[in-house]
């Protein structure tokens, strides 16, 4: 008759221990996440865009020249993207010139020091129609570009009058 | 004689005065009263639980953005507790892509403004197996967290195809 008991006495103590852990159950709540996602991109010029040649000397028009902006303009794509670049206008005419100074002298490349963007590159002589710069960059969240501006040769600055020739850049970026 | 009659009646007088003073004793009635405990824990969400990341600009690309979620959920628990995050699946896969969107570029975590709870907290990034969010809280008798859903960088994000990728996150509550 005790062992009888005992063994109840056993059975509702496993009972009651398994009672225990059901009461340990989980409960949970059910949260939708989502994220929207769209085409954009944008390019951003660096703190002072403006590029300036100066020849003062007879150095500066015996050899090749070159302004480095580092930090040109940085780019935000979440597509591939590329890169033209024109300019607005010829250089402006200063009286006295035979012919105007052509916009061609000036090239345009991305350094080497540009972080890796899986572009290919070219090296536009500017004109005032749009050249492929960048081409098929790989999407980013923010590249800053090194661009530079070459005048390799003075060839076709010297004959002009004294005086300061400008025109305006532009750089287009489109995702294809 | 009278006169001991009369001292009897004074005595009989006197121990009837005395015994009804005992009768105006107090009168007991015992209710029985007890508080039942059982271990229960509940998990409820707030009003609106959805949680959406919007990726319609440029900016929205170049940063950091976060989801703050006031009063997200609230915990009732009579026992210390711990709180688990999952996902209950990847992000849906949008065609193009070359790789799915990955759950772990959303981070979780419990937002300091949360009432005190004695728990520790950790910040994670989305899986679709339960990490550990909130562990050994102290019992509460109401708890609103407020719950911070952050894309770090959206290096995740670029390179894919527009759309809404979606997925729903669940929290589980456990009593040890």
């Amino acid at each position: 008759m005790k062992k009888i008991l005992l063994i109840i006495a056993a059975l509702l103590a496993i009972i009651t221990l398994f009672n225990l852990k059901a009461n340990a159950q989980t409960v949970t709540g059910n949260v939708p996440l989502s994220i929207v996602v769209s085409d954009a991109f944008s390019i951003t010029l660096g703190a002072t865009p403006s590029v300036v040649f100066t020849y003062s000397t007879a150095a500066d028009y015996a050899g090749s020249k070159t302004v480095a902006k580092v930090g040109h303009f940085t780019v935000v794509s979440n597509q591939s993207y590329s890169v033209t670049v024109k300019a607005t206008a010829e250089f402006n005419v200063i009286a006295g010139n035979a012919t105007p100074v052509s916009l061609s002298l000036v090239q345009i490349s991305i350094d080497p020091s540009t972080p890796t963007t899986g572009a290919t590159y070219a090296t536009p002589a500017l004109t005032t129609s749009s050249q492929a710069l960048i081409t098929s960059a790989s999407p980013t969240i923010g590249t800053a570009y090194n661009v530079d501006y070459t005048i390799p040769t003075a060839a076709g600055l010297i004959g002009k009058a004294d005086g300061t020739y400008a025109t305006n850049v532009i750089y287009t970026i489109t995702q294809p | 004689m009278r006169k001991k009659l009369l001292f009897i009646l004074t005595l009989l007088t006197v121990i009837i005065l005395f015994s009804q003073k005992t009768r105006a004793q107090s009168v007991t009635g015992n209710v029985p009263l007890s508080i039942v405990l059982s271990d229960a824990f509940s998990i409820t969400l707030g009003a609106t639980p959805s949680v959406v990341f919007t990726y319609a600009t440029a900016a929205d690309y170049a940063g950091s953005k976060t989801v703050a979620k006031v009063g997200h959920f609230t915990v009732v628990s009579n026992k210390s507790y711990s709180i688990t995050v999952k996902a209950t699946a990847e992000f849906n896969t949008i065609a193009g892509n070359a790789t799915p969107v990955s759950l772990s570029i959303v981070q979780v975590s419990i937002d300091p403004s949360t009432p005190a709870t004695g728990a520790t907290y950790a910040t994670l990034a989305l899986t679709t197996t339960s990490q550990s969010l909130v562990s050994a809280a102290s019992a509460t008798v109401s708890t609103a967290y407020n719950v911070n859903y952050t894309i770090a960088t959206a290096a995740g994000l670029i390179g894919k195809a527009d759309g809404t990728y979606a997925t729903n996150v669940i929290y589980t509550i456990t009593q040890p």
